[in-house]
């Protein structure tokens, strides 16, 4: 660990599906619930749009941790699309476990919209989790994010 | 006595003159490489060339999606080719039937009892816990149906309890000493029955997963990605382990993701039945939850 513990502060990716979790996230910002600001939301359609590589290449970018939340199961705008969800999320957390990520680095959660207190919840536990376990060692060496050349830079490589 | 190959000759030369098939897939012996190779015979009086024996270790599965992709440019009535299918090869083309990559009447699947391929004394892992001596599914079978069946212990499944009982940072280490020799040649990627998409993500010009270079975090996530793309889809047929030239055990990657399923979802081996639903395909409403 390069940066002293001190100076480092955990940063998180959070996939929040944009019926339910996004919509909590929102309520928890308007009802001026305090949480830490460590994650970073992306907002997506549906829990189940996030593939296994959005979580792999988070982690890789640099987050430390990543947050998969969707509606609970059987509230999916999709009807379906969290159950599905369910089923991904407990392979690749096992796999990834397997290859030697810490499994509290990757987590899941049901939010629904009415669930503010929820989400401030599930992010402060979740960036205390982190925080103890410290910098993720999964990106390149010396926790360095490595910036790709320019030829190999796609709209998906870019880093800012 | 008639041997299974001498029955494989003569059934694959009947197919051939009756014109039931226009192909068939099986192995040939080629002196120059020593070992055997995959052969399409075309015309019945090649059937002679077709070898069954134990130096038949590669799965031919593939070759039948390689064939077809390569053909369909050019041919276009249908046609029909005959595969000759170990236990474990019957599963590829299970998975390529399934993932709709081919009709069912565009292969004629010959199954062939197997005691194991490959050195006796020196038998691949697949092989020494092989349950599917005859293939679960076949159109035409050579050989005697074996009287007793056992179901053998699973020294790679032990292998995968093993390394989950060690520490988080010790199965790190393991991993990125294994990723850090991978070349990223694709080669487990090219002989998998499950690897079947007409573009694979990772040769995907615009989004690209992984960069170029192959340090052992790059190789790390392809391999994971891989793990999954073919998860509950696996057939265990141990192609990409014995396919990998740096020895990656990539199998115990595969056992994992395969015992998690069997565990989490209790559903039969994958490859099996051709009427099967790949298990991350579908849901139960009442799976488990606790996770959340």
């Amino acid at each position: 660990m390069n940066k002293s513990k001190r100076d480092w502060e955990p940063r998180l990716v959070g996939f929040l599906c944009n019926w339910c979790s996004y919509a909590g996230a929102d309520l928890a910002g308007t009802s001026r619930m305090q949480y830490p600001p460590n994650m970073r939301v992306i907002r997506v359609p549906c829990s189940s749009r996030v593939r296994p590589e959005f979580i792999l290449r988070a982690l890789q970018k640099g987050a430390d941790g990543v947050l998969v939340a969707g509606c609970h199961p059987g509230d999916c705008h999709y009807t379906t699309g969290n159950y599905y969800t369910r089923r991904r999320f407990q392979v690749i957390k096992r796999l990834l476990t397997f290859l030697g990520v810490d499994p509290r680095r990757v987590m899941a959660s049901w939010i629904s919209a009415a669930e503010g207190g929820k989400y401030q919840q599930v992010v402060t536990e979740f960036v205390e989790t982190i925080r103890e376990l410290g910098p993720c060692d999964f990106r390149p060496t010396n926790g360095q994010i490595f910036v790709p050349a320019a030829d190999e830079r796609t709209d998906l490589g870019v880093v800012s | 006595m008639t041997t299974i190959q001498d029955e494989l000759r003569e059934t694959a030369r009947t197919l051939l003159a009756e014109g039931q098939v226009d192909c068939v897939l099986g192995w040939a012996w080629e002196e120059e490489l020593q070992r055997a190779v995959p052969c399409f015979v075309r015309a019945a009086e090649d059937a002679k060339r077709l070898i069954w024996d134990e130096r038949c270790v590669v799965s031919l599965a593939p070759f039948l999606l390689h064939m077809k992709r390569q053909l369909s440019s050019v041919r276009t009535e249908p046609s029909r080719t005959a595969i000759v299918v170990k236990g474990c090869d019957a599963r590829g083309v299970v998975r390529i039937l399934r993932d709709q990559q081919l009709e069912r009447d565009e292969v004629l699947i010959i199954g062939v009892v197997c005691q194991g391929v490959g050195d006796p004394d020196n038998r691949p892992a697949k092989c020494r816990e092989c349950q599917y001596h005859v293939p679960p599914v076949y159109d035409l079978l050579l050989g005697e149906e074996p009287k007793e069946t056992q179901t053998p212990s699973s020294p790679l499944l032990e292998r995968v309890r093993e390394i989950e009982g060690w520490d988080v940072a010790d199965r790190a280490s393991y991993w990125r000493e294994h990723f850090s020799r991978c070349l990223r040649c694709y080669a487990c990627r090219q002989v998998c029955p499950a690897c079947n998409c007409v573009e694979c993500i990772f040769d995907s010009e615009r989004t690209r997963w992984t960069y170029k270079r192959t340090t052992a975090e790059e190789n790390m996530i392809f391999h994971a990605i891989r793990a999954f793309h073919v998860a509950g889809r696996c057939v265990e047929c141990g192609e990409c382990e014995r396919a990998c030239p740096m020895g990656i055990p990539l199998m115990e990657i595969n056992k994992k993701v395969a015992s998690d399923i069997k565990e989490l979802f209790s559903v039969p081996d994958a490859g099996v039945d051709l009427r099967e639903e790949p298990p991350l395909v579908r849901y139960e409403t009442g799976d488990l939850d606790h996770f959340v």
